[in-house]
């Protein structure tokens, strides 16, 4: 059921990035007219029946229900009882956060702040789980920069999650994996969270530095050096 | 040392928007870090052109660059240049426009040419007469001079001028208008054959077979070690 979702999602994105009309008739046209405009329609009915069986799914079908509706940045409506799905969500996952793989992690935290409902409990949890990690070698640049931008976006202070995060960054050999994009967003999310952690900014700030001298060297003359 | 050469970026692979957050967060946040606005700043003088940034971006970067009390001569003297040559500054907002007037007063450094523009931009928006005040002092050439003059007999009038509430008011535009978004977290099926063999590349992980055992094969990479994914 997920899949089909994200897939709906993925086709409502792809349908969207063409600012051109589609021909009347063409598979595009036919595809817009199911998922575009009605799409109010599809996506609350798959909140409604999603609801019934998140018991069964597991978290990275959860992630992934959460992950569709912030690709659209489309809020499903109050349910009958008044709850959300975005709600339902957060109450499967907590309970079970610690089978949540890394990615899993940060893509949950990442939709609930890109939809805007907010969820202290859930972004609590995620943060205090992560906390009591023993290393975060497991997570790749990409979810470190979005687990913290969520929570500063989202303006939910966690300090030791943020500590935490820093210092594995700090302790990281070099920063070579990390996108501009990754660095700019972490700094600036410890800014706007109010955390201070001077040995991330300076480790961010040597390793921006040092690019422009490793550009000076053309990849050969580098290969030359390490077999010297 | 592999992994670098593999991975080596440079200074191009930053977006303006990257490099205008990353000054202002070292602003914002008190770090100084010389070699970081030096390097930066170079930077910025040697592109072309400067068309890639956005109003909000320019304001923030030359507010960092005041805000960290680091002079960047080519930087300041780039940035007012590029205004100049606008046809119109239909896209800076007020707090733009005072956050460029404060940073040039605060750097420094006069560009009289800029001031008027500035000003000019002011008196058709009908800019608040608290903000009309400010822009006027800090574009005054005669305060400038005032303020120097006082530097010379070890006055402590810059600091008066800088009062806090020029301080607070560029506080409030910072970048709370454009925050950074995030990228998309990562779905491996949206990527083609070929980037998702570049990726398996760069981990030394094996590169053949179908597309959905090439995404398995980064998945596993990646999974925690008592993960419930498959």
């Amino acid at each position: 059921m997920t899949t089909t979702t994200l897939g709906f999602a993925k086709i409502i994105q792809t349908l969207q990035r063409s600012k051109r009309g589609y021909v009347k008739g063409s598979y595009e046209d036919y595809l817009h007219g199911i998922l575009i405009r009605q799409r109010d329609e599809v996506f609350s009915f798959i909140a409604r029946t999603a609801v019934n069986k998140l018991n069964l799914f597991e978290p990275r079908y959860l992630k992934d229900l959460a992950y569709t509706y912030a690709l659209l940045e489309y809020v499903p409506k109050q349910l009958d009882d008044g709850s959300t799905l975005f709600n339902h969500i957060a109450e499967k996952s907590i309970p079970k956060l610690e089978k949540f793989n890394p990615q899993e992690l940060a893509n949950t935290v990442w939709a609930f702040e890109k939809i805007k409902v907010p969820h202290p409990t859930l972004y609590e949890k995620v943060g205090d789980y992560i906390v009591t990690r023993q290393q975060l070698n497991d997570f790749i640049p990409q979810n470190l920069a979005n687990i913290v931008w969520s929570y500063a976006k989202a303006g939910v202070s966690h300090p030791k999650l943020f500590t935490k995060v820093a210092d594995h960054i700090v302790s990281l050999e070099h920063l070579n994996n990390f996108k501009p994009q990754e660095l700019s967003n972490i700094v600036w999310s410890y800014v706007k969270a109010e955390v201070s952690h001077p040995k991330l900014f300076t480790k961010v700030a040597d390793h921006i530095v040092s690019l422009e001298h490793l550009n000076n060297f053309k990849p050969q003359e580098l290969s030359n050096i390490v077999l010297m | 040392m592999a992994d670098h050469i593999v991975s080596c970026e440079h200074l191009n692979d930053f977006k303006p928007q990257d490099l205008s957050t990353i000054v202002w967060s070292y602003a914002k946040a008190e770090i100084s870090h010389l070699d970081l606005f030096t390097r930066i700043g170079d930077h910025l003088v040697t592109l072309t052109h400067l068309h890639d940034f956005n109003s909000q971006a320019l304001a923030n970067t030359i507010y960092a660059y005041a805000k960290a009390e680091v002079s960047h001569q080519g930087l300041f003297g780039k940035v007012a240049d590029h205004i100049m040559l606008l046809d119109n500054l239909d896209d800076y907002t007020e707090q733009n426009v005072s956050n460029l007037a404060w940073s040039y007063h605060k750097a420094g450094i006069i560009r009289q040419d800029l001031n008027d523009k500035l000003i000019g931009l002011a008196m058709d928006r009908k800019f608040s007469t608290k903000r009309l005040e400010k822009l006027d002092r800090w574009t005054s050439e005669d305060t400038i001079e005032n303020l120097e003059g006082n530097e010379h007999n070890g006055g402590g009038s810059v600091v008066a001028l800088e009062d806090d509430n020029n301080e607070s008011n560029m506080e409030d535009g910072g970048l709370e208008d454009d925050d950074p978004d995030v990228s998309t977290p990562e779905d491996l099926s949206l990527l083609t054959v070929v980037q998702l063999k570049d990726r398996l590349r760069k981990l030394g992980l094996r590169v053949s077979g179908r597309k959905h055992e090439l995404i398995s094969r980064l998945n596993n990479h990646f999974k925690v070690q008592d993960g419930s994914d498959e």
